[in-house]
């Protein structure tokens, strides 16, 4: 089974994500605490971060930074989401595996992540 | 050459090469045109080019011929047939069969580039006696050392005959040089040249066959120039004999060598040519530097520091050629002994050569300016005179050298010589004769003489005589010999030199080969060990095994036989050789036992002359028997017998005395030895003086011939002498009555001035006595009578300075006959023998003709100074033709003529005078004798062919002769022109003065005089004045009181006082007008006026009355005052310029906001003050809005007065004429930071809310959509629960709705900003738009959306906004039409080659008047349900923005009720199209 990890300060959304995902049968850890990611990733064996790109306090590109950085955590697929337009180049740049702009459509949603688990697997 | 080695050529056809300069072209078209086709020969052009210039010439010669003309490129292999180019800007080396080329260096200094030369250098190199060189036209040498180059070689060289070339320079200077061997005209020398490689060949078939013959040939050929010349070549190099040979054969076109010598045997000329050809004449100034650099550093201060005192320098150059060597030698002693600082020390230089021509030159010392070529600057000037082009030696160096014909292999050498130089003569002689030529040196040489050789040549081959002391300089020390005579090599006669070759012969035969094996043999075998000594006992030659015979004995080793015969053989020897000498024939001695180490041998001797030898050699030959046995026998026997026998005792008595002689010889004979030995060496000495001897005898021999010759010349000379004897006596008796006979008296003086002789006519003249005359000096005649200083001097500088004087006037006052003037002439005679000197003087006595002379002459002078001295112009006139007498230089400067205007008639030098009236004028004055008066007549007179125009004054003045009948005209002149034009002028002037006052508008008077009296006014002065013309003549300030009143009574008085102009502008002054004051205002000048001198005399007053004018302006200045006040109080900053842009006034709110001042503002300019971010907009938005006349208007930074910059609107209008035309630029600017800033948290603020309102949304949305599908996943909840869904449905619809709600408030404040972002990306269209309507039918499930897809394309786009548009027109279709639920979606292309998509619904439609609006922000279609239709207005607005950005454009098509098209066409993927912001 898939582990997926949901970095959101808001915490229903991350509720919402972890429901859904886990209805297509993903695992869901949700963490609200952006500085703790890289250990987030490293005990849990997540296989796909879905990272919000904060506006308040610290920003998700730099946490994208960080794990692309970090050797253990290099390869995690990272889907960023932000309701912020305009942003999705800033979040490639940074490392963000794919972008997915908020609110969502959840088919969208699954579709990304499937996508992405696929190439990962693959 | 400086890089690759030239090669030498292995190629089989011959290489031409032609060089040409200025005129070459005509020369290179005929001497290419007659090349044949098929010659087999290659052909190099050289010409001198510009190097910036591109070469036609290979184009220009292929047309004139069928062979290949090629531009030479580098590295080009030669083939035969060809014509080859050098380019320009190039060197051309050849070098074996392949062109190279060089880069031209860079001209040095002083030096041309000689491509032509460098070429030949290089052909002459590799080709060798194969190359042929060809001079056409040009200018300068360049050839010429080429040709030299060619000709050492052995090749031919050909040149242009100066008929033909355009420039002769180049061909004539080979020529001179005589390195020539045809001259010809260029179109006949290809053929010339093909005919000699022709007729060289055959010689080459032939050569083979012939080499047998060959030497006898050659040696007839010798023997010819032996006889005509005296010179015998018989031992010079057989090669290059042969070469020289060879090539007058070549030249002479002979079949072959006997041809030739049939051909030169009775031709002496051809004899002579050949003997030049033999001696190569090729020399140089400092040939090889290097050893003379040598030379002056060591050997000349060594032989100038190691000699006796007042010994002479001698040094002999032997084979001098034309004499530059020698005076190189000459040269650098001079230099040598002049850095030494003794000059003058005595030098000789014996320069002998063998060619006579050769000689002759060298003798004249004059060489051509390329012959100096290797000298420095400094050293022609020093030692050269240029004389006409050529450069002569200087006399002092020239001094220093002797120069004579002499063959030194033959002729009897110099003497006592420090140094010899003989350089490249030896090369060409076989080792005999070198031999043969060292020796004699040697012999010239003093002891530690030097020798210097040429490059290639050795002094090695007599290392006995010479040691070599520099091996580079080729420079040898003559070593010393002592005792031992060096012979020269005795010549071999005719007759030894015949058995030589014969021998030569004979050896060579193959046949006899076997022979020569067994002799050599049989004489090593069998023949006995023996020497050759010569007549001395030295041993030449051994032969065989001699150690038994022979011991070297203790000390210096030694080859006389004697010294080292052993012990026994010695007498033996002796005697044998002493007899076989004396009779000339073998003699043997047998059995003489010697002692060898433990055994004895008997030795048998046998001494041979040796036949047929210049010099006696002898050869001996040693026998041995080794009697072992004998001497067994003899011990045994003295074994035996041991009683003395008495015999025996006799015989030992005997033998003993025997030994005891035998040692009395050896003692005399070594005493003898002794004796002979100091005699040999004396008769060596005594050998050599006698040689020397000989040498003196003979030249003394030539001497007496010579004296003998000369006194028989003698004596027909005094034969000569006595007859002239004869006549001299009978022309000095005739001399001698001539002198007494003639009227003027002559005295001969001698050189102390004493009087020799003296004719009658002196005595009488002078009334002198000849007693008293004869051996006096001529200064004491008469009492001294004749000491005149002035006669002294002349008569003494006669003798000293071989001068005469002729016609010398003197006046003296005699004692006796009184004051004389005579004439005297003198000059120098010479005497019968030239030491003594006399000076004829000859007297005439002028003293009454030139009285007579004076007084005539005075009183001409008197006249004619007057004449000429008079200022004005006279000439005389006389003659029917007015021929001109005379003139003054006043009257010829008047008609600009030269002297020849006098004795010519007048009309014909001044013809246009003849028709201009003066002809009549003269008549008339000759006619009645009455003088003609002109005043200022104007006449034309022609002045250096220009007819000139002019004012004269003159009289013509009749002449009357003695009957008082007119002879002649006298006219004088003044040319008045300047003055009548001057005066002309003067009243022109004036006339044009009054003429202007008198009519000018403008206010004009002139004061004089420092009471400023009114002289001249004009009428509108007069009238401004209003106090009519009566105040002119009256002081201008009483006659206008008013005006002293207003103050201008000081400004005048200051004016007339400093001379400085006073200038009034606006002032307002006040007149009286009858009784009335009337202001006006006036704009007026006061100008001092100056006479000629300068001084003030007056003021001018110019005025204008500008009432009106200064009224106005007055008017102007209070409005701007009002305006500028106004924007003073304007919170705004306003800022005027000119049409052209340029701020000049700046209102208070900018000084307030800026805190400059005005002065600041004004210099510094308000662009300094716009932030630098803007500024570029700023100023190319401002020039624009200048240059187009259209409003101005931006936002941007300007910094304020605490350094921070301040956002602003800046608005400029044109401020326009009635006819449009700007007359100048208002602008103003307005303060908008607040309202940035406020826009700045507005735009945070909606930033904020649209997210703080997404994220809720975002998990609302999930959830919904979650239980969407968690519904249709699970059959039994949808069962249950049929309203959930619809609910849930509409939910996720109304969050969509929300979504894009937000999206676009952000958006809209974003465009507004043009901060709206795109993210382009390749995409397909059609895609989109399904991808599309699917999203949209799963909101709408009820729509019927229709697709069709009519093109397929990819466009390069933010696939989320085009998506977003098309959602705006879907969604706005659906919501637009209440009733039809069809919306049609089409993709098409448009004839612009671009794509559409056009939504199309069956709505409510759209009015005409509204669809102006629709796409405009926040506008909304008025309905009467108003809450159908919600929405903030501004989705058509944000998707005609997106498209427009996009490149696109957003078209509407619509009817009222019927239904609305919204299309979108956007460009076909080209990337560079789409406008691409910048991330954030």
């Amino acid at each position: 089974m898939n582990k997926i990890l949901v970095v959101d300060d808001d915490r229903i959304i991350g509720e919402m994500l972890k429901f859904a995902v886990g209805s297509k049968g993903y695992f869901a850890v949700i963490s609200n605490k952006p500085e703790q990611t890289v250990h987030n990733i490293f005990h849990n064996g997540i296989d796909l971060v879905m990272l919000d790109l904060f506006i308040f306090g610290v920003s998700g590109i730099e946490v994208c930074k960080e794990l692309r950085e970090n050797e253990t955590t290099a390869q995690v697929p990272i889907l960023m989401m932000s309701g912020l337009s305009g942003v999705k180049k800033k979040c490639l740049a940074a490392g963000a595996t794919d972008f997915i702009s908020k609110p969502f459509e959840m088919k969208t949603l699954f579709s990304k992540i499937e996508t992405i688990l696929t190439q990962k697997n693959v | 050459m400086k890089k690759d080695k030239l090669i030498k050529s292995k190629n089989e056809f011959p290489v031409v090469g032609i060089g040409a300069s200025a005129g070459g072209l005509k020369a290179f078209k005929s001497f290419v045109t007659s090349i044949p086709e098929k010659s087999g020969i290659a052909y190099v052009l050289v010409q001198h080019l510009d190097p910036n210039h591109t070469s036609l010439l290979p184009e220009i010669l292929q047309k004139v011929t069928k062979i290949k003309v090629l531009e030479i490129t580098d590295d080009i292999d030669v083939e035969p047939d060809n014509i080859y180019i050098l380019p320009s800007n190039k060197m051309l080396l050849a070098n074996d069969g392949i062109l190279k080329l060089e880069p031209r260096p860079k001209p040095e200094k002083g030096k041309n580039n000689l491509p032509i030369d460098l070429f030949f250098n290089s052909l002459a190199n590799v080709h060798q006696s194969h190359s042929i060189g060809v001079i056409l036209s040009g200018s300068g040498s360049d050839g010429t050392e080429g040709f030299k180059a060619i000709k050492n070689k052995n090749g031919t060289t050909f040149a242009q005959d100066e008929a033909s070339a355009e420039w002769n320079d180049m061909p004539r200077n080979a020529v001179e040089a005589g390195v020539v061997d045809f001259v010809l005209p260029p179109e006949k020398i290809p053929a010339k040249i093909v005919d000699l490689i022709g007729a060289r060949n055959e010689d080459k078939g032939e050569e083979q066959d012939n080499s047998e013959d060959n030497p006898k040939a050659i040696k007839e050929i010798l023997d010819l120039l032996h006889e005509r010349r005296g010179t015998d070549f018989t031992y010079y190099k057989k090669t290059t004999i042969r070469r020289r040979i060879d090539r007058r054969i070549t030249i002479n076109k002979c079949e072959n060598i006997d041809a030739y010598l049939n051909f030169m045997q009775n031709n002496n000329e051809e004899k002579d040519l050949l003997y030049q050809d033999l001696l190569i004449p090729v020399t140089d100034f400092f040939r090889d530097p290097k050893i003379f650099d040598h030379l002056c550093q060591t050997v000349f201060p060594h032989i100038l520091n190691n000699r006796k005192n007042g010994d002479p320098i001698r040094i002999w150059v032997a084979g001098c050629s034309t004499g530059q060597e020698a005076y190189t030698f000459a040269i650098c002693l001079r230099e040598q002994m002049e850095a030494n600082l003794n000059p003058w020390e005595k030098v000789q230089i014996f320069a002998t050569d063998i060619s006579e021509p050769a000689i002759a030159k060298a003798r004249k010392g004059l060489y051509k300016k390329e012959e100096l070529e290797s000298l420095s600057s400094q050293r022609i000037l020093k030692f050269f005179t240029k004389s006409n082009g050529k450069y002569r030696i200087n006399k002092e160096v020239r001094e220093m050298c002797v120069f004579a014909e002499q063959n030194f292999l033959k002729d009897p050498p110099f003497g006592n010589m420090d140094l010899i130089s003989c350089r490249n003569v030896l090369i060409y002689m076989e080792p005999y004769l070198q031999k043969k030529a060292l020796t004699t040196f040697y012999y010239a040489l003093k002891p530690k003489g030097f020798l210097l050789l040429g490059k290639s040549e050795t002094g090695s081959t007599v290392s006995e005589l010479f040691a070599s002391e520099n091996k580079a300089s080729k420079l040898y020390i003559r070593k010393e010999v002592p005792g031992k005579l060096i012979l020269p090599p005795k010549q071999v006669g005719k007759q030894s030199r015949r058995e030589r070759d014969d021998r030569i012969t004979q050896t060579e035969d193959k046949g006899t080969n076997f022979e020569k094996a067994a002799n050599t043999l049989l004489l090593n075998e069998y023949t006995p060990a023996g020497v050759v000594v010569n007549e001395a006992m030295d041993i030449v030659y051994f032969k065989g095994d001699t150690g038994n015979y022979l011991q070297q004995q203790t000390g210096k080793p030694s080859y006389n036989l004697i010294k080292i015969a052993r012990s026994g053989l010695t007498f033996e020897l002796r005697s044998l050789l002493q007899k076989a000498k004396k009779n000339n024939d073998r003699v043997q001695k047998e059995n003489i036992p010697i002692k060898v180490v433990n055994t004895t041998l008997v030795v048998s001797l046998e001494v041979v002359p040796l036949p047929n030898m210049a010099e006696p050699y002898f050869m001996v030959l040693f026998h041995t028997k080794e009697l072992e046995a004998n001497t067994v026998m003899i011990t045994a026997e003295k074994e035996n017998k041991s009683e003395p026998d008495p015999k025996d005792q006799l015989i030992a008595r005997l033998q003993k005395e025997l030994q005891q002689t035998r040692e009395d010889i050896l003692e005399i004979t070594e005493d003898q030895e002794a004796a002979n030995e100091e005699l040999q060496s004396s008769n060596e000495e005594l050998l050599s003086s006698s040689e020397e001897l000989q040498s003196l005898n003979e030249e003394l021999e030539t001497s007496k011939e010579e004296l003998q010759s000369t006194n028989e010349e003698l004596t027909s000379v005094n034969q000569e002498l006595v007859s002239l004897n004869e006549q001299v006596t009978e022309e000095r008796n005739f001399a001698e009555v001539v002198v007494e006979t003639v009227r003027e008296p002559l005295v001969v003086l001698d050189k102390d001035l004493k009087v020799i002789s003296a004719n009658t006519s002196f005595y009488i003249t002078f009334q002198v006595k000849e007693s008293e005359t004869i051996g006096r000096l001529i200064y004491e005649l008469g009492n001294k009578q004749w000491d005149i200083p002035e006669l002294r001097n002349r008569l003494e500088s006669i003798l000293p300075k071989r001068e005469s004087f002729v016609d010398f006037e003197i006046t003296h006052t005699f004692k006796a006959i009184g004051e004389r003037t005579m004439l005297l002439n003198a000059r120098e005679i010479k005497g019968e023998n030239k030491s003594r000197k006399m000076v004829l003087l000859a007297i005439e006595d002028i003293t009454e003709k030139k009285h007579l002379r004076q007084k005539e002459k005075e009183r001409l002078a008197k006249f004619k100074n007057l004449v000429v001295q008079a200022p004005v112009a006279i000439m005389f006139l006389k003659g029917e033709d007015y021929q001109v007498e005379l003139a003054n230089d006043f009257y010829l400067q008047l008609v600009e003529k030269e002297k020849d205007f006098i004795g010519r008639p007048v009309f014909e030098s001044l013809p246009e005078l003849k028709s201009q009236g003066i002809e009549d004028i003269l008549d008339e004055t000759v006619k009645s004798g009455e003088p003609y008066y002109a005043k200022e007549l104007e006449l034309t007179i022609n002045r250096n062919n220009k007819s000139k125009r002019g004012f004269y004054n003159f009289v013509c003045q009749p002449i009357r002769g003695w009957e008082g009948t007119v002879t002649g005209i006298m006219v004088i002149a003044t040319e008045v022109t300047e003055q009548v034009l001057a005066r002309k002028k003067v009243e022109e002037t004036v006339h044009r003065y009054n003429e202007m006052i008198y009519s000018s508008p403008s206010l004009m008077a002139i004061l004089e005089g420092e009471n400023f009296i009114l002289t001249v006014a004009n009428d509108a002065m007069l009238d401004q004045l209003g106090k009519g013309k009566g105040i002119i003549g009256k002081p201008y300030l009483v006659a206008v009181p008013e005006l002293e009143e207003q103050g201008l009574g000081d400004f005048l008085r200051e004016v007339y006082k400093t001379g400085k102009p006073y200038k009034a502008h606006e002032m307002p002054l006040y007149i009286v007008r009858e009784g009335e004051r009337e202001l006006n205002y006036y704009n007026f000048v006061y100008q001092p006026q100056r006479d000629v001198q300068g001084k003030i005399i007056g003021v001018a007053i110019i005025a204008t009355e500008v009432t009106a004018q200064a009224e106005f302006n007055k008017e102007i200045r209070e409005s701007e005052a009002r305006y500028h006040q106004m924007t003073d109080l304007m919170p705004d900053m306003i800022v005027n310029a000119t049409v052209d842009g340029e701020v000049f006034y700046y209102n208070k709110g900018w000084t307030d906001f800026t805190g400059w001042d005005m002065k600041k503002l004004k210099k510094q300019g308000w662009w300094n003050l716009i932030h630098p971010e803007d500024s570029p907009t700023v100023e190319q938005n401002w020039m624009r809005a200048v240059k187009t006349g259209n409003d101005f208007e931006m936002e941007l930074r300007i910094l304020d007065k605490n350094g921070d910059f301040k956002w602003h609107l800046s608005r400029s209008v044109p401020v326009k004429d009635e006819k449009g035309k700007i007359l100048m630029w208002v602008g103003a600017s307005t303060e908008i930071q607040k309202l940035k800033d406020e826009e700045k948290r507005k735009e945070g603020f909606l930033k904020m809310v649209s997210h703080e309102l997404k994220t809720p949304i975002t998990s609302i949305k999930g959830y919904t959509q979650l239980l969407l599908s968690l519904m249709e996943d699970d059959t039994e909840i949808q069962m249950n629960s049929l309203h959930i869904k619809p609910s849930l449905q509409r939910i996720d619809s109304q969050i969509s709705r929300l979504t894009r709600l937000i999206s676009e408030m952000l958006d809209i404040d974003r465009i507004k900003d043009s901060q709206l972002l795109f993210q382009s990306e390749l995409f397909n269209l059609n895609e989109l738009v399904k991808d599309t309507i699917d999203d949209i039918k799963y909101a709408y499930k009820q729509t019927n959306i229709s697709l069709k897809i009519e093109t397929t394309c990819l466009v390069n786009a933010d696939r989320d906004r085009i998506g977003q548009v098309l959602i705006n027109f879907i969604t706005n279709g659906i919501k637009y039409s209440p009733d039809d639920q069809n919306i049609e979606v089409r993709v098409f292309q448009t004839k612009d080659n671009k794509v559409s998509v056009s939504v199309k619904d069956h709505g409510i439609g759209i009015e005409k008047k509204d669809q102006q609006n629709i796409f405009k922000r926040f506008y909304r279609v008025s309905g009467k349900d108003e809450e159908t239709y919600s929405g903030f207005g501004i989705g058509l607005y944000l998707a005609k923005e997106i498209i427009e950005r996009h490149n696109g454009h957003v078209k509407v098509k619509s009817k009222k009720a019927v239904g609305s098209e919204f299309i979108f066409t956007l460009p076909i993927n080209t990337k560079t199209d789409v406008k691409r912001n910048e991330d954030e």
